[in-house]
């Protein structure tokens, strides 16, 4: 264990070491403790604390958690998963420390992973507060449920491979249950509706009956989260045993059954290594490396030529790698949109909120995400490919064509969205196509403010700034259309309710204008070679 | 020092090493050869005990597996991958405290070192260094144990012509001084001076395996057109 103490404490002392070279990224660190211990001041900024929003939260971390949790041991029943570094194999499985002390160090390395990655709920705190109605001691139990649920998915997934992967009868089993258990919780949700004569709200029941919180995993950490909350601590010891227990169960017979688990995370390790290597030269289509891609069906979609073959080509990998043309966070919206649809369903029937409210809210929030999803979307992946640079067509072109997909996909989402949406909490007919469209014209701008970005700074500039510039210029390229959404919105909503429809129209033409103009002002961007 | 009997690694329907046997003695320098995808890297990360496989790989006599066989073991792997915050003679510390080594090893550390140009570069984190630079760290962390058994898979990559020349010396000194050495490569012509035994490999097979004896004896074409006629030959 010397050699492994050694390592651990090397590394985080060169990391503090590392800290204090960097200031700017110091200060960036204060910043956030100070603003995570600020907020965790009640104040009477917000709304008091109260269990009304508990039934929310409850589904939200079956959804959330469970998602994390399901995908996780899913994973795991596939490729696996790993918590070591490409140097732990290069040095450490090939060194006499023993297999057992290796894979504890991985999990304390992994445990510290997974602290840093619960770092970004801190900024969710405002929102825990506002939207959950939870105290300090809410906010404790939620970052905590969230950072087990991180490290004990990875330890449970590097077990079930561990355990499975040479014994094809293991893994079909294990298959069995998890679908069973999936298979379960969906149909014992369909019946409970059906009973409860198909009530919306029955949704939300059904993730509050008593015997949810022991349902395997995601009911344990529901219990622990919950329990914390309304100081039901026997609940929560008992949940939160349950929890861990599972997985150190898992570890027990790992190293009973066969301490020889380095085949298992060597695979996983090499890909996410390579992945990072080439993610740092630059080459974010490097995450393509973690897809398990089937080519299937080969030939480019649809008859393009010219500039528009890039939109033909992203709709060829996306039938690889999604689900026509939707993908994984298309299925993130979706999902928000189905709670949101459910949350703004209640709010309005006990008239908390107005239905012109709830549309609005349902709206900035949806098009907030995208914000975020679009940032490294398909766009950013062909600037660092030679093709878009040498294809003979007009650059404004290029630049259209190498983002419909992205438009086409998100209208695809928005529609589905905002339509459950519009459903499920009575907004007016002509929302879910209005709001949609403008959510997909939302994605063009996005882009366009990408390009900007990449137009003022060119292709080699530090994260820090180009972030910083993806903001600024989402002030100039996105202010005006927020404005313009606004005032209409404000003007015609005391009219009529239903000349609200103006304003996304106003925004729609504003996004398509905006964004056209930027491509063409920014066109000079495909002149200069890739990096 | 070496010796690889029936090895077959198979992934799921994919027979990348198909019954290997070989062996190779203590004081010995063999070079696997092989093109791309031949099952070289396969056969080093078996002998390394990375993969599970059916056969039997024993290092010095004992099982490649066990904690004895790793401690006789060096290993240079294909990718260079350090520790990114701790600095160079750090994982030379590392390296000695993993491997229980006495104080003499600093010593040694502090010579590796000097050899292979990274003195000036003690104090930098592996996260600050070039691949060239972090692909001699890794030469240094698989010498300073001093290893009965040394295996490298595609040394010579990313080496400038220095490490390169520094790197082979070093090899035969190993040699020299009874190592056995087992060099993975697809570069013939880069390990030439070099080797007592060769083994090429196609397929997952080793389908030709020849000594330096045998060649200067027998006068039979270089290892090169050796090499060729078979690669060639299964085209």
């Amino acid at each position: 264990m010397r050699a492994l103490s050694y390592l651990l404490i090397t590394s985080i002392k060169n990391w503090f070491k590392n800290l204090l070279k960097k200031p700017a990224l110091l200060i960036v660190y204060i910043l956030c403790i100070a603003m995570f211990g600020f907020m965790l001041i009640p104040t009477d900024v917000y709304p008091p604390a109260s269990l009304e929003r508990l039934p929310y939260l409850r589904a939200g971390i079956y959804l959330l958690f469970g998602f994390i949790l399901y995908s996780g041991i899913s994973k795991g029943l596939k490729s696996g998963a790993t918590f070591f570094k490409m140097a732990d194999v290069n040095m450490l499985f090939n060194s006499p420390v023993r297999p057992q002390s290796i894979l504890l160090y991985g999990i304390v390395g992994q445990m510290g992973t997974s602290l840093l990655a619960t770092l970004f709920l801190l900024f969710q705190v405002a929102n825990m507060r506002n939207l959950l109605f939870l105290d300090t001691r809410g906010i404790i139990a939620l970052v905590l449920g969230w950072f087990l649920t991180l490290v004990i998915t990875q330890i449970v997934s590097l077990s079930v491979y561990s355990l499975t992967a040479p014994h094809p009868n293991r893994r079909k089993a294990g298959k069995y249950v998890l679908y069973g258990l999936l298979g379960l919780l969906g149909g014992g949700l369909l019946v409970y509706v059906i009973l409860q004569g198909g009530k919306p709200e029955s949704v939300l029941d059904f993730f509050g009956l008593p015997f949810m919180d022991y349902f395997p995993l995601i009911g344990w950490i529901d219990g622990f989260v919950t329990g914390m909350i309304v100081g039901d601590y026997l609940k929560m010891f008992i949940c939160l045993g349950l929890f861990v227990l599972f997985p150190v169960l898992g570890i027990i017979l790992v190293q009973r059954s066969d301490s020889d688990y380095y085949e298992d995370v060597l695979q996983t390790t090499e890909q996410t290594f390579m992945l990072k290597a080439a993610m740092k030269d630059g080459k974010p289509t490097a995450r393509n490396i973690m897809l398990n891609v089937k080519a299937g069906k080969s030939g480019i979609a649809g008859k393009g030529t010219g500039a528009s073959t890039f939109f033909y080509r992203h709709l060829t990998e996306q039938r690889r790698t999604g689900f026509m043309i939707l993908d994984k966070s298309s299925i993130v919206i979706i999902g928000i949109s189905l709670i949101a649809g459910f949350v703004l369903r209640n709010l309005t029937a006990s008239e908390e909120i107005s239905v012109f409210a709830a549309g609005i809210g349902s709206f900035v929030g949806l098009s907030y995400m995208l914000f975020f999803l679009t940032m490294s979307g398909k766009f950013t992946q062909e600037l660092s490919k030679p093709f878009i640079y040498l294809v003979p067509a007009s650059n404004v072109a290029k630049l259209f064509f190498s983002n419909l997909s992205t438009v086409v996909k998100s209208l695809l989402e928005g529609l589905i969205g905002f339509s459950v949406i519009t459903v499920l909490a009575g907004l007016p007919i002509w929302f879910a196509p209005a709001a949609a469209i403008t959510y997909a014209t939302l994605s063009q701008i996005y882009i366009s403010m990408s390009i900007l970005t990449q137009r003022i700074l060119g292709s080699n500039t530090s994260k820090l700034l180009n972030t910083m510039m993806y903001f600024l210029s989402g002030s100039i390229v996105l202010g005006p259309g927020i404005l313009i959404y606004a005032i209409l919105m404000a003007v015609f909503y005391n009219v009529n309710p239903d000349l609200a429809v103006i304003s996304y129209i106003a925004a729609i033409v504003y996004n398509v204008f905006a964004s056209f103009l930027v491509m063409y002002l920014g066109r000079g961007i495909l002149e200069e070679s890739a990096s | 020092m070496l010796e690889v009997n029936n090895l077959t690694k198979k992934y799921s329907s994919t027979l990348a090493n198909d019954n290997l046997s070989f062996s190779l003695n203590g004081g010995e320098i063999g070079i696997l050869l092989g093109p791309n995808g031949a099952g070289k890297s396969t056969a080093i990360k078996c002998i390394m005990g990375l993969l599970r496989f059916s056969g039997t790989i024993l290092i010095d006599g004992k099982a490649n597996k066990s904690e004895e066989a790793k401690r006789s073991m060096g290993y240079v792997p294909e990718i260079p991958a350090l520790y990114e915050l701790l600095t160079v003679e750090e994982h030379a510390e590392f390296i000695i405290r993993a491997y229980k080594l006495d104080k003499s090893a600093y010593t040694y550390a502090d010579e590796l070192m000097e050899r292979l140009e990274l003195a000036d570069k003690k104090k930098k984190l592996g996260k600050e260094l070039s691949k060239g630079m972090q692909q001699k760290v890794s030469i240094m962390c698989a010498l300073l144990p001093r290893p009965k058994m040394l295996l490298l898979d595609e040394p010579l990559v990313g080496l400038d012509p220095h490490a390169i020349k520094e790197l082979k010396s070093m090899l035969m000194e190993a040699r020299d001084a009874g190592t056995a050495v087992f060099v993975s490569t697809h570069m013939i012509e880069s390990v030439e001076e070099i080797w007592d035994q060769a083994f090429i490999m196609v397929n997952g097979r080793i389908v030709a395996a020849r000594s330096r004896e045998e060649e200067a004896g027998n006068g039979d074409d270089s290892l090169e057109d050796l090499f060729f006629s078979i690669t060639e030959g299964e085209k």
